[in-house]
């Protein structure tokens, strides 16, 4: 595992004056692949190791904070942010909640992190609300994305099946401020969000969960994406006039997005690929990751 | 809220910031008691420096704070903000280092140093949220600091236009 003795890899990038915190990986010669994290979750949780397995295949890979994560700029909002469960009751309720930004503002990030760093193009990798971002700037952006890979992520069409219980109350847990008790309530839910039937790296889930809290946590950072996540809506009739060679990756056993997410995600772009990881949750397990980045190598030329 | 480097006509706005705070306030900022504020201070602190950036932030025509960046021989940079009274808690510090730490990344500055008074617990906070670490205390300071990594050569548009061939 890296230790905080490594030398020194983030860099600061102005994204259109959201500043935002990127590491690169591989040779900067490389094509560049851009790899977008997920909701609440900092760049970190893209492994450094299966960074550095991706920059092998022959790309200059880069992972970066989101707005509202990590050493990223927060957004600055007037008045409280709602809770969680305050999001999940009014989007059930139809009550109007004020929207900071949406899936499309996140997208101008990675094209802003993109200008920053001279990237006319790139392969666009995003994982679960990263995944649904890569399909905004496929769909709005097309001439910075050269390939699309959507993981364990969704077109935003709310009759595809829901969450189970069990992976909604993780999104909606009380996540506790200490440090000690925020990596054992981060722990326990990515144990939930891996399911069973590939093996759940504990001691990797620890050391990510302490890096985390250690780099900052923004309760309504997380707030506000999931925010922009409904306020965009469903991608599914954009996403048919995509004319980019697209790969989706989902996980047979994910019980955040359901498999029919990636399904109907396949479904919707032109001459997509599906790949199915057999017993993959919402996670990145590491025996899963052959299968992945041998994927994204076949498929990101 | 719009954040951009400080510029000499911001003489009364940055004024305005620290009208805006108290004398802890300006003790945390400065290390020392700031009674009266200087006009000739005041505006060498907008000026444009060879030895200094600053930034400040505004919401419509109100500054909220300011930071500035000493730029050091051994090639870091110490940073310091100070943010007026009403606009706390609301990340305009923050940001304000952030957009100070991609200038000085541009400018290849790689080492950031700051400096707060122990038991100053916001800073603290602050601090370790864009990755600063404490080295050490003395002095009744605690000593912050953090590396960049080193900065890779970047491709205009047109030299990647160009390459792109070979990634094909």
């Amino acid at each position: 595992m890296p230790t905080n003795d490594a030398p020194p890899r983030e860099s600061l990038a102005d994204a259109n004056g959201t500043t935002i915190c990127y590491e690169a990986f591989g040779d900067p010669a490389n094509p560049p692949l851009v790899l977008i994290m997920g909701l609440a979750a900092q760049m970190v949780v893209w492994d450094v190791d299966f960074c550095e397995q991706l920059a092998a295949k022959g790309y200059r890979v880069i992972r970066f904070d989101n707005r509202d994560m990590g050493h990223s700029s927060r957004a600055i909002t007037d008045g409280p942010v709602p809770t969680m469960p305050e999001i999940f009751a009014a989007q059930l309720s139809g009550k109007p909640i004020p929207i900071p930004y949406t899936l499309r503002d996140l997208a101008r990030d990675t094209t802003g992190l993109m200008d920053a760093l001279g990237i006319e193009a790139a392969h666009i990798v995003g994982l679960s609300m990263g995944g649904m971002i890569a399909q905004e700037l496929a769909i709005n952006f097309p001439e910075r994305v050269r390939t699309l890979t959507s993981i364990m992520s969704s077109t935003g069409d709310p009759s595809l099946p829901p969450a189970t219980p069990a992976a909604v109350a993780v999104l909606t847990r009380e996540v506790p401020t200490d440090k000690d008790g925020y990596v054992e309530s981060y722990v326990k839910a990515w144990a939930v969000l891996n399911g069973d039937q590939l093996p759940f790296d504990v001691a990797r889930t620890t050391w990510t969960a302490a890096l985390s809290f250690d780099r900052g946590l923004n309760r309504d950072g997380v707030s506000r994406q999931m925010l922009a996540i409904f306020a965009s809506g469903n991608r599914t009739k954009a996403l048919g006039d995509v004319r980019l060679p697209t790969l989706v990756i989902h996980g047979t056993n994910d019980p955040l997005v359901p498999p029919e997410a990636g399904h109907a995600t396949a479904r919707a772009v032109p001459g997509a690929t599906l790949v199915l990881v057999e017993g993959m949750g919402h996670t990145l397990p590491r025996q899963a990751w052959p299968q992945i980045i041998d994927a994204i190598a076949a498929h990101a030329r | 809220m719009k954040i951009r480097l400080i510029r000499p006509d911001d003489a009364a706005a940055y004024r305005s910031i620290l009208e805006r705070t108290s004398d802890d306030d300006r003790y945390n900022r400065f290390f020392h008691s700031v009674d009266a504020l200087d006009p000739a201070d005041v505006q060498r602190s907008v000026e444009r420096r060879s030895d200094m950036i600053g930034a400040i932030a505004f919401d419509g025509g109100v500054a909220l704070g300011a930071g500035h960046a000493a730029l050091l021989n051994d090639g870091s940079a110490e940073l310091a903000i100070v943010v007026a009274a009403g606009s706390r808690r609301r990340g305009v510090g923050r940001e304000l280092l952030l957009r100070l730490m991609v200038e000085l990344e541009k400018r290849g500055y790689m080492r950031f140093v700051a400096y707060s008074l122990h038991g100053n617990a916001a800073f603290a906070h602050l601090a370790r949220s864009i990755g600063f670490e404490s080295e050490r205390v003395e002095g009744g300071l605690v000593h912050w600091s953090r590396d960049v990594a080193p900065r890779e050569p970047l491709h205009s548009y047109s030299e990647r236009t160009q390459a792109r061939g070979s990634y094909s």
